[in-house]
């Protein structure tokens, strides 16, 4: 049922909600490959991707047939069962649009790398840099596809996260700040943004096999890669 | 629909989650301010930015009534008498230690910037 009462009810209106206020988002599978472990957000229907809190949900919208979740930047955020360690790594993609400001966290050294496929293998290396300027080559309020490697040595970073009560809810926990959405509740705040799909793949999927997902992506976004 | 902001302090965080439990959709609500992860001149502060419609607005102020899961009434009741609701336009805006501050109309991440608020970042 939809909740009656609440902080962000109205704008929230649509997502499905339980009783007790929390925001269920399937990660639903997803067809394009089935040796690997993929799922994407394409309906409203599941229980995968939750945020209890209230104020902390995004605010989802559903423009034509697009589905989107907003986050504010400061304490939105959804946390989501991998299905597999976070420690083995994976890799994920997703469609959005990143805001005009704020911080991306976690994300790789090269910014081409984020939506290019022609890049080869793509590893991510950690650190925080600032979207405020045009130099990154990010484009700015401009729906995009990206993807992001999560690798074994980033686990120590992950633990750094303080919410869910073990290390690998923390992680997940984390992982939409991988890809720049959402707010870690120990405080590093990502940017403003907004989601429309997200695909992850276990660590080791070839690059080959991951393309077909970023075009999905692209195609999601109305971008071309 | 108004966007808010609330801002609160170490000390009244435990107030400020039952009153954000009372007010709320269910007792996951009494969680809004688990986390101390804003830091500002005067202290360390919990923050959490939402929509609301004008309802939630007058009940934040209102007497209150316990809901139908567990919450410390009376540390809600202490919570809202520490409430100091504010419009984003106006100036000088700034958190306090002493109280629990409500900003009407505040609209994305900068005004963090304006309350001097900062985020911890890691390398």
């Amino acid at each position: 049922m939809l909740a009656s009462a609440g902080p962000g009810h109205g704008r929230t209106r649509r997502i499905v909600r339980c009783s007790s206020g929390i925001l269920r988002i399937n990660l639903s599978s997803f067809p394009l490959a089935s040796r690997f472990r993929i799922y994407a957000i394409r309906s409203l229907a599941g229980n995968h991707a939750t945020q209890p809190v209230t104020a902390r949900s995004p605010v989802y919208d559903l423009i034509g047939t697009s589905h989107r979740l907003r986050f504010d930047g400061i304490d939105d955020c959804l946390r989501f069962d991998l299905g597999f360690s976070a420690l083995d790594g994976f890799l994920l993609a997703y469609a959005g649009v990143v805001g005009t400001s704020g911080r991306i966290i976690n994300r790789g050294a090269s910014n081409t790398d984020l939506w290019s496929v022609a890049t080869g293998r793509w590893v991510a290396t950690f650190g925080t840099v600032a979207l405020d300027g045009a130099g990154y080559g990010f484009p700015l309020n401009t729906p995009h596809v990206g993807r992001y490697q999560i690798a074994n040595n980033t686990a120590a970073l992950l633990y750094n996260a303080t919410e869910g009560p073990s290390a690998a809810t923390q992680a997940k926990a984390v992982m939409l700040n991988g890809m720049a959405l959402g707010a870690r509740s120990d405080g590093v705040a990502a940017c403003e943004g907004e989601l429309s799909a997200v695909v992850i793949l276990q660590a080791g999927t070839p690059l080959k096999h991951a393309e077909p997902t970023l075009h999905y992506l692209a195609a999601t976004a109305g971008v071309s890669i | 629909m108004t966007r808010i902001l609330i801002c609160t302090p170490d000390h009244l965080r435990w107030g400020a989650n039952a009153l954000m439990s009372v007010l709320g959709a269910g007792p996951e609500d009494g969680s809004t301010f688990d986390t101390l992860g804003f830091s500002h001149k005067t202290g360390a502060y919990a923050v959490a930015a939402f929509w609301t419609e004008d309802n939630w607005l007058s009940r934040l102020t209102a007497p209150l009534s316990p809901p139908d899961w567990a919450v410390d009434l009376h540390a809600a009741e202490r919570a809202q008498s520490a409430l100091k609701i504010l419009e984003a336009s106006q100036e000088d805006i700034s958190p306090d230690p002493e109280t629990i501050l409500v900003i009407l109309g505040a609209s994305g991440r900068g005004i963090l910037e304006r309350l001097g608020l900062s985020t911890t970042d890691i390398d």
